[in-house]
Formats: C-alpha cells, structure tokens, sequence
C-alpha cells in the first residue's frame, strides 16, 4: 500500500452520466429544459438551494433524468464546467432510488467514468460488490 | 503486483487506494483518477510511500521550536 486519497465526486462528463443512467436503469432525456418537482420551496431554512441558485431558477434544466415509478425527475444544470443535479425529495420514490445526496447516481457515474478510463489505458479490471458498494481493482 | 483499488460507496463517497508502489511514483500513477473523478478531499500515506527501491528514507522530524 502506498497511499489512500478520498474524492468528492463532481459530475463533469456527459456520456458517463447517460451510462450512469444505463446502470441503474433511468431513462436520460436530452435537451430537457424542464423537469418535474413539486413546484415551490418548502423550509429553505431546512433544505437550503445548491449554491448560486436562485427559487426562480428551480424546474429548469439542460438535461433531465426519468426514474422509473417516481412521480418527480431530476434536472440537470450545467454550471462552471460541472453538472448539477437538481431533485426534490418529497418524492419518496425518487429519494428511495437515487439515494441521499444522489448517492447512488453519483456512485453509477463514478464506476461508469473510471471503468472507460480505465479500459482506454488498457489496465485489466474486476468489480466487485463490497458490504458498502462497489470495488473497482485496476491492475497494471 | 502493481494496483489501484476504487471503492466507490453507495452514498457516493470514493476512495482510492494505490497498491504496490514504491515511493511517490503513486501518487502520479493514480491522479489521473482524482483529476476525472473529482476533487481530492483527504490524503493518507503508507510506509511504503517513504521508500526508494525497497530502501526506507528516514527523515528528522522537528519535535519542537
């Protein structure tokens, strides 16, 4: 062992997120520029807005994500070279599958991002389930 | 065998672990994964790190002034 990192993700790479989606089953919707939400904010003291965005700018996307069963999707906004993702979770449905935080579709992106890296440097890779998530192993 | 190990959580959390490198060479080899993933928000080293061909460099470390 040599060193051990831990990494925020940050969401940067289109084609990862749609394989993402893929993985876990959504249906990724191009060029949305609405997505469904409950329609107005809630205790914003509680559930404070991603920072720079505005109320006004809640219910508009670039691209949006359609869970199956869920009543609400998830927007997507590209902002600063990143892409945020914007989900309410009064739906249950919604929360259930795409986790706390987005948890889930973060951990699909990041698997989908680092295994075609992987492969255009030609490591060898196994994937393995582990009691808390996924273990990707690159070999050299 | 040399590795890079991704853990990546179900709340998203990832956790890189390099694997069979001998001093900071995997640092290098593992930041292209930092670079695509995210932002690096804690860093630990190894032994290993401080060793140079299977040698261990030991450095003096001030205790105090």
């Amino acid at each position: 062992m040599s060193h051990i990192s831990k990494i925020e993700v940050a969401i940067t790479d289109l084609e990862a997120l749609k394989n993402a989606c893929h993985r876990l089953g959504f249906e990724f919707v191009e060029g949305a520029t609405t997505y469904r939400w409950y329609g107005r904010v809630v205790e914003p003291e509680k559930y404070p807005l991603p920072e720079g965005m505005t109320v006004d700018d809640l219910g508009k996307c670039h691209h949006a994500i359609r869970v199956p069963d869920a009543d609400y999707e998830i927007g997507i906004v590209r902002r600063n070279g990143n892409y945020l993702l914007l989900l309410d979770y009064w739906d249950s449905k919604l929360k259930n599958r795409v986790g706390e935080n987005g948890g889930r579709l973060k951990q699909a992106y990041a698997i989908e991002r680092t295994l075609r890296e992987a492969r255009r440097r030609n490591f060898r890779i196994t994937e393995t389930r582990t009691e808390h998530g996924i273990r990707l192993t690159l070999s050299a | 065998m040399k590795q890079i190990v991704v853990d990546i959580r179900d709340d998203g959390e990832v956790r890189i672990e390099t694997k069979g490198f001998s001093g900071p060479v995997c640092l290098a080899e593992s930041q292209f994964l930092k670079d695509l993933l995210g932002t690096e928000t804690a860093r630990s080293l190894a032994a290993s790190f401080y060793q140079r061909g299977g040698v261990t460099v030991k450095r003096h470390i001030p205790l105090c002034g």
